[in-house]
């Protein structure tokens, strides 16, 4: 309501410098013509300083019952919006809201990531719904995160969980892994040349083709449940690579 | 239940003060004085007589009875109340504003003779433009004064509206207390919130709402006045009506809320007092009768003392806000004497421009008034409450 009178306290203050300048104005005119003249000019000024605020009190009240709208799908007529224009805002507003929800969740995933001990770096993506029309419209569909993991023997070198600097996102090229079930035979832990086994037929991962190690592998599960936990999604929904 | 208990207590605590034999009429006169006695040396009572003191002292101390106590006295036809005495104190203070104002009078006169005369010599004379600016000065510093006492007329009505706000917040917790020793718990319990709510609502409604809209539509008023170029008469008109309605649709609100909730409690009050004198007379042996009777008295007396509160109260809310309507009705008449005053002398404009602001002023008279009329109906339907529940039993 404060916002209301502010703003008719303006148009009020605005009006009467028009009025009061139309007045100097009209003495200062020498002939009558351009004093007709600048009335008219001055008439118009006045009533688009009358409408700049009513337009915008009207902008700013629609706004609300605007998202209503959009979500419940009321219409006066069937296929005809109630009042054409009136969701843009709305829709500049949602698709603002979905990118800093984005952003917001793709930070914590990255900071997740790599405060599991044994990632170095990781990048996150989340994978939204963005079509406006549909009903699952925000909907988190997937998460998708890189992850560095440290070099053997390297200890010191990179970020350690926790530090300054971790969490941090770096920029890693994507990798396209195979997900899926894989055939894989007993073999002995201690050798990370040969394929790992979970014994599920599930969660067998490679980069580039490569097998990877059990230990490689229960750091993908780690980061997998660590994300799960901490933004309280299910592991199903959170795919995690392994970058170079 | 907890009503019953209220009440079976409050009885205990008078029977247990008074001294004399029980049932005799001087028993019945003792709880009848501490039950007075009690209520009246409250907190919040004496919160009522400081505001009783303060209007005295700007009354010049022709109200006599400058207590709640003295009120009572009044009440019980011992002392008596100078009504002609307090009519005479406002007439003078009215009068008293009134000279105030004829300063600022006298100057928008002798302005409005100058703008006449320079708007005659602009009309006689071949340098018009000349005339015509020395006229928009003199008009100018018409507006100025004029917007001054506008101004300051504002501020009283907000400072009125702001002393009923906070003598309402006084009176309301007294009444609730009284309407809880005469029996009306469950009116008090919803009465008190309500009135409390509205009280604030309306307040800040009117003061920031109202009040500006009716100053805005002057100020667009006067500005129209300035010259042919530019006019929003009707803008101001618009700004005018929206203060009006808003008013309107306020009062109306508030009195449903009020009245309603006034209503609610009174049955189950009536109920519960009815409880408490059947239980103390059925099932306490012996003194039964006499506790249930006791019952009455202190019910009875409570109401008493809730009406001459009440009253009091009533009273000091209406010279709370008289004062300052005394004043704004002095600018009032200031305003529209000098648009009168001003109009044969050809001046047209300002003599517009003078009544548009006493009809503004009029206006955030009448919106003060209105907020001040709503409190009084609050503050009489709570006084009524308790005798609402006093005839369902």
């Amino acid at each position: 309501m404060t916002g209301f009178i502010d703003t008719l306290a303006e148009l009020t203050r605005t009006l009467v410098t028009i009025v009061f300048l139309a007045a100097v104005l009209e003495l200062l005119l020498p002939s009558a013509a351009a004093r007709r003249l600048a009335r008219v000019v001055v008439g118009l000024l006045l009533i688009l300083t009358v409408l700049g605020p009513i337009g915008k009190m009207i902008h700013a009240q629609v706004w609300v019952p605007a998202l209503s709208w959009r979500e419940q799908g009321v219409q006066a007529v069937s296929g005809v919006s109630l009042w054409p224009g009136a969701a843009a805002p709305a829709q500049r507003d949602r698709r603002h809201a979905l990118s800093l929800f984005r952003q917001s969740l793709e930070e914590r995933a990255v900071r997740l990531a790599a405060s599991v001990p044994g990632v170095e770096a990781a990048q996150a993506t989340a994978i939204i719904d963005v079509d406006e029309e549909s009903t699952s419209f925000g909907t988190l569909l997937r998460l998708e995160v890189v992850i560095r993991p440290r070099q053997e023997g390297e200890t010191g070198g990179g970020i350690a969980p926790g530090a300054a600097g971790a969490g941090q996102a770096i920029a890693l090229e994507p990798v396209q892994i195979q997900v899926g079930p894989v055939e894989m035979e007993p073999s002995p832990r201690e050798n990370p040349a040969v394929p790992s086994a979970t014994g599920t037929g599930t969660s067998g991962t490679g980069t580039l083709g490569e097998t990877i190690s059990p230990g490689l592998m229960a750091l993908v599960t780690e980061v997998r449940r660590t994300l799960a936990t901490g933004l309280g999604i299910p592991e199903s929904m959170i795919v995690v690579r392994v970058g170079p | 239940m907890a009503a019953v208990l209220v009440v079976l207590g409050g009885v205990g605590w008078a029977a247990s003060t008074s001294t004399a034999p029980p049932g005799t009429p001087d028993a019945v006169a003792g709880v009848e004085e501490d039950i007075v006695q009690d209520e009246l040396s409250g907190e919040q009572a004496q919160e009522i007589a400081r505001y009783l003191e303060r209007i005295n002292q700007d009354l010049g101390g022709r109200l006599p009875p400058t207590t709640i106590r003295d009120w009572w006295e009044v009440f019980r036809g011992r002392k008596q109340f100078d009504w002609g005495a307090l009519g005479q104190a406002l007439l003078s203070y009215f009068l008293g504003a009134m000279l105030v104002n004829l300063r600022l009078l006298g100057q928008l006169v002798v302005l409005a003779v100058i703008a006449a005369v320079l708007a005659n010599l602009q009309a006689a004379y071949e340098g018009e433009t000349v005339a015509r600016t020395a006229w928009t000065v003199a008009y100018l510093l018409i507006l100025v004064l004029g917007l001054a006492g506008f101004h300051s007329a504002v501020s009283l009505a907000r400072g009125a509206i702001t002393d009923l706000v906070g003598y309402m917040l006084s009176l309301l917790p007294v009444l609730a207390g009284l309407c809880v020793a005469a029996g009306a718990v469950t009116t008090a319990g919803i009465l008190s919130p309500a009135m409390i709510v509205a009280v604030h609502a309306i307040s800040v409604l009117v003061a920031d709402v109202v009040l500006p809209l009716v100053v805005f539509s002057v100020v667009l008023d006067v500005a129209s006045n300035l010259g042919e170029a530019a006019r929003v008469t009707q803008l101001a008109e618009l700004f005018r009506s929206v203060a009006t309605s808003t008013l309107g649709i306020l009062l109306a609100v508030f009195l449903g809320i009020t009245a309603v909730s006034g209503a609610a409690g009174a049955v189950v009050d009536g109920v519960a007092v009815r409880t408490a004198k059947f239980l103390s007379s059925s099932f306490i042996p012996v003194v039964g009768k006499m506790f249930s009777d006791a019952v009455e008295v202190v019910v009875g007396t409570s109401l008493l003392v809730k009406s001459v509160v009440g009253v009091t109260g009533l009273l000091v809310l209406v010279l709370t806000v008289a004062l300052p309507l005394l004043k704004l009705a002095a600018l009032v008449l200031v305003y529209r004497l000098a648009a009168a005053l001003v109009q044969p002398l050809g001046a047209g404009m300002v003599a517009d421009t003078l009544a548009s602001m006493g009809h503004g002023l009029t206006l955030i008279t009448l919106a003060t008034a209105a907020v001040a009329l709503m409190f009084f109906l609050a503050a009489s339907i709570m006084l009524g409450a308790g005798w609402i529940s006093m005839a369902f039993r």
